[in-house]
């Protein structure tokens, strides 16, 4: 009964409700001195919540009942730090979170048989290239970041390399998942190094040469650096082999090197990272503003709204997490990387429990899309690594990335479901 | 694979504990370094903020307040304060805040005042951990209002300063800089202000140095008087030759020193010679003392020492060349800045803390622009002490000396600040600034009443001409209306 109820699902809903309520009714206080002023959002994020326990509970879904809070509890303070930062974008924000919930329930609803998944990887391969190219040929550059990642359709744009996550992750799993026996027979040397066989070798020059072409092309370095981890790490997962995690770190190592010597604009990149201090006014100042903006909020922060990290260029979409650290302090953002903490734990749990083998292999690799996605972009954030222009899961501001983030909670929840 | 999945999900662990040591890093062990950029827009936004206390008067009028807006104006952004200078002709005093350019001024000496910062009680910090609107707190002046009114009056139109103090407190009741800048126009006009030739953001007052010509005799006279060197009645004279009355004397390039300063009058007493100006005398009597004793009084009455103040001053000057009084020229160096010219450069606030001197028993008084520090109900936080700065001379040489700058005024170039039923004791001095085309400052430095001293003053218009057609008339104006005032 409390299985079907969906009892502890319900109980940390709550709970999301209650720090919704909570975040909207100060934030409106003190930019407007009414605890009400934001009631409206609240109400129909609120209303959304609901609606989709209750459906949850309606369809009889058996799946993880961790995995919808956490990922709402983030996705709630993602909405109210839009809302802080970036009110007017606020509300086409929380409707791309209600279409990103009914994608996810429709997906978990209908899609009885992740087999098909299985079955035409080709298709999904083609796919993903397919958007690929487009973006390539027919890409633009809304807002004039200088990076041409967007598709447009008339008014709606979205950036492809969202989707193409989802896509690579059910055609790498299952691609290795057939070819995961292959691993010990490789008769290929180079030398003294003995290579893997060519079904490993082959897709691996395949993603190594996308992911420089995206660097140096679309000079998009957060999706390189993501698509290639994603390919190790899921090849890693496959083959148990960690020479081939590190082999494939060293190759992107060195590529980026080559590329920092021969494109002016990969060097001008690394150059900022290594030393904003002495450029602000040469790019420098986004990430020298995003430090002094970490600083300001110290251990407690300053509390939400009376900080200042709008002097942070482009902070609702790159910096959030910074916004986060200075209004909510180290307490806040370290809350934050908890809350992460306990996606990734769920996600790669549902991995571990998962029985039939490409089942696992997906559900390992969206677990590590999120991984990666999350740690490339607050390590950019906190200069650990040169910054990339891809969003923070469920908290930064943009469209294609929450839908596609709640499609893959809702494959992870459809694993979660199957017999174990 | 599942021992893979657990492997590479501990990998991700190290990497966001990672993360968590580089927030740690950034946000409390860097911290300091990171905030005190000069990027960091949060102080000025801060400041924005906070409405800064008032700045009164010693009567409790207004000079500034800070305006908070509740909606937007042009120039006035909505929830920002706006700092409104009631008084302009002040603001070489009371500075200006300006996000911008930052504080000057009273506004910079007591910004931990005026912003609240200076109050750290529990009830502070709590409502700052709060975020309830700041309240700076009051700083209330020694200046009065309606004295300033009459000192700017009194200045006119042309370039020049004036200063008046109690002698005994060293409070400083008006303080007037010519010409002066809008405290309020700051940011709109502060490239015109900066460029301007007439240097409107100088006060002249605390950082105008000036030769201070005769009225400079008075340290030799205080000087000598104590050493000994003359008394009230030594006798003077001289043979003066024509044209127009000049005096063959040793240590001069042209061994003569113009007289025509004090025509007909040959024979005089030590009185008559201070009332009429007489070079000649005043150079033989600083000869006589010797380069050492004369600088030991120079410093003594506070030339080259740091003068106290809450607002910047500069260092006044007896001579520029540390060799000046010691080389070859040593003879001349010490007659003529006996008489007060030289390398001398000296502040008008100085001169009138050399006249409290004189005024309060030799005893120089600490000068402050601050009275008291109050919260906005009225209730005193801190009040400023007054404290003598230096003793210049024995009580015994003072009082010998006002007697004669009395003298000075009563029956000398310094006549023209007398005052009908006041004793007042004074020196006019007429400067040759060191163009020879242009006309001299003219100077006056005094003090009233001469039986228990309220007021000294100095007043200097520059290359006006002659201090006792100028100065003295302006500075008779000024005592008139400083004597009027209800004492403290």
């Amino acid at each position: 009964m409390l299985q079907r109820l969906r009892v502890t699902e319900l109980s940390l809903l709550v709970t999301v409700g209650l720090l919704t309520a909570t975040g909207l009714a100060l934030l409106g206080l003190v930019k407007t001195g009414q605890p009400g002023e934001l009631a409206r959002p609240g109400v129909i994020f609120l209303g959304g919540i609901t609606l989709a326990y209750l459906w949850l509970v309606a369809i009889g879904f058996r799946g993880d009942q961790l995995l919808l809070p956490i990922v709402l509890a983030l996705n709630s303070l993602g909405l109210l730090m839009v809302r802080r930062l970036a009110p007017g974008s606020a509300d086409r924000q929380l409707a791309w979170v209600l279409i990103g919930l009914a994608g996810m329930l429709v997906l978990v609803t209908f899609w009885r048989d992740l087999t098909i998944l299985k079955r035409y990887r080709y298709l999904w391969a083609l796919a993903g290239l397919g958007l690929v190219a487009l973006t390539l040929v027919f890409g633009t550059d809304p807002n004039g970041s200088g990076e041409r990642l967007w598709l447009g359709f008339g008014a709606a744009r979205f950036q492809p390399s969202e989707p193409l996550k989802i896509l690579l992750v059910i055609f790498l799993a299952s691609y290795l998942d057939e070819k995961r026996e292959l691993i010990s027979l490789s008769r290929l040397r180079l030398g003294p190094l003995r290579l893997p066989p060519l079904d490993y070798l082959a897709p691996f020059l395949v993603m190594w040469a996308i992911s420089m072409a995206l660097l140096v092309w679309q000079r998009d370095l957060g999706a390189a650096s993501l698509f290639f981890g994603i390919f190790l790490t899921m090849l890693f997962v496959a083959s148990g082999r960690a020479s081939y995690l590190f082999a494939g770190a060293g190759l992107f190592f060195l590529s980026s090197l080559v590329a920092d010597r021969v494109f002016a604009h990969v060097h001008q990149r690394i150059q900022l990272w290594a030393d904003p201090w002495s450029q602000t006014a040469r790019g420098g100042y986004q990430i020298v503003q995003a430090l002094i903006a970490l600083a300001a909020g110290g251990l407690l922060g300053t509390g939400l709204g009376y900080g200042y990290p709008e002097y942070i260029p482009a902070v609702h979409t790159d910096f959030v997490f910074v916004a986060i650290g200075e209004e909510l302090g180290l307490a806040g953002a370290l809350g934050v990387l908890g809350l992460y903490f306990l996606l990734f734990h769920r996600a790669f749990k549902i991995a571990l429990q998962a029985v039939d083998s490409f089942n696992q292999l997906m559900a390992a690799g969206l677990a590590i899309v999120l991984s990666w996605q999350t740690f490339i972009i607050l390590a950019g954030n906190l200069k650990l690594i040169p910054l990339t222009g891809i969003t923070l899961p469920f908290v930064s501001y943009g469209g294609s990335s929450l839908v596609t983030n709640y499609i893959l909670v809702g494959l992870l929840l459809l694993v979660s479901k199957e017999p174990k | 694979m599942r021992r893979n999945i657990g492997g590479l999900f501990g990998f991700f662990v190290l990497a966001f504990l990672l993360v968590s040591v580089a927030l740690l890093y950034w946000q409390v062990i860097r911290a300091p370094t990171l905030l005190a950029r000069e990027d960091n827009p949060r102080p000025v936004e801060e400041a924005k903020k906070v409405t800064r206390g008032r700045i009164l008067d010693r009567t409790g009028q207004e000079l500034a307040r800070s305006l908070m807006s509740r909606s937007s104006t042009p120039g006035h952004q909505a929830g920002y304060v706006k700092r409104f200078y009631s008084y302009p002709p002040l603001s070489p005093v009371i500075g200006y805040w300006s996000s911008r350019y930052g504080p000057a001024g009273i506004e910079a000496a007591e910004d931990g005042h005026l912003s609240g910062r200076a109050r750290a009680n529990p009830q502070e910090l709590w409502d700052r951990f709060l975020h309830r609107p700041q309240v700076g707190d009051d700083v209330v002046l020694t200046v009065d209002l309606a004295l300033q009114k009459v000192v700017e009056a009194a200045l006119g139109k042309g370039s020049g300063a004036a200063v008046v103090l109690n002698p005994r407190t060293g409070a400083i009741l008006a303080m007037a800089s010519h010409p002066y800048f809008d405290a309020n126009n700051i940011e709109s006009d502060w490239e015109k202000i900066k460029a301007d030739p007439a240097r409107p953001l100088l006060n002249r007052a605390t950082q105008g140095l000036y030769p201070p010509g005769s009225t400079f005799k008075t340290v030799t006279l205080a000087a000598a008087l104590e050493q000994g060197v003359v008394t009230a009645t030594t006798p003077f004279s001289y043979t003066l030759l024509p044209p127009g009355g000049v005096h063959k004397v040793a240590w001069h390039q042209n061994d003569y020193v113009s007289c025509e300063n004090h025509p007909g009058k040959s024979s005089f007493d030590l009185s008559g010679a201070y009332a009429w100006s007489c070079n000649v005398a005043f150079s033989e009597i600083g000869l006589k003392m010797g380069p050492d004793t004369y600088l030991e009084y120079a410093r003594r009455f506070g030339l080259e020492e740091a003068l106290p103040l809450e607002i910047p001053t500069e260092v006044s000057r007896a001579y520029r060349r540390p060799d000046y009084f010691f080389g070859q020229e040593r003879f001349y160096a010490l007659a003529s800045t006996a008489f007060g010219q030289g390398e001398l450069a000296i502040t008008p606030l100085q001169m009138a803390l050399i006249s409290a001197a004189i005024a309060n028993n030799g005893a120089m008084p600490r000068p402050h622009l601050v009275n008291r520090v109050q919260s906005r109900e009225g209730q005193v936080l801190a009040t400023t002490v007054p404290r003598i700065w230096r003793i210049s001379v024995s009580p015994a040489a003072a009082s010998q000396a006002k007697a004669i700058m009395v003298y000075s005024v009563d029956s000398g170039w310094a006549s023209k600040a007398q005052i009908k039923g006041v004793k007042v004791g004074g020196k006019t001095g007429t400067a040759e600034s060191g163009d020879f085309k242009a006309r001299p400052h003219s100077w006056f430095i005094g003090f009233a009443p001469a039986e228990d001293p309220r007021l000294a003053i100095a007043v200097i218009k520059e290359f006006a001409g002659y201090g006792s057609e100028e100065a003295a008339p302006a500075a008779k104006k000024i005592m008139e209306a400083a004597l009027a005032l209800p004492g403290d």
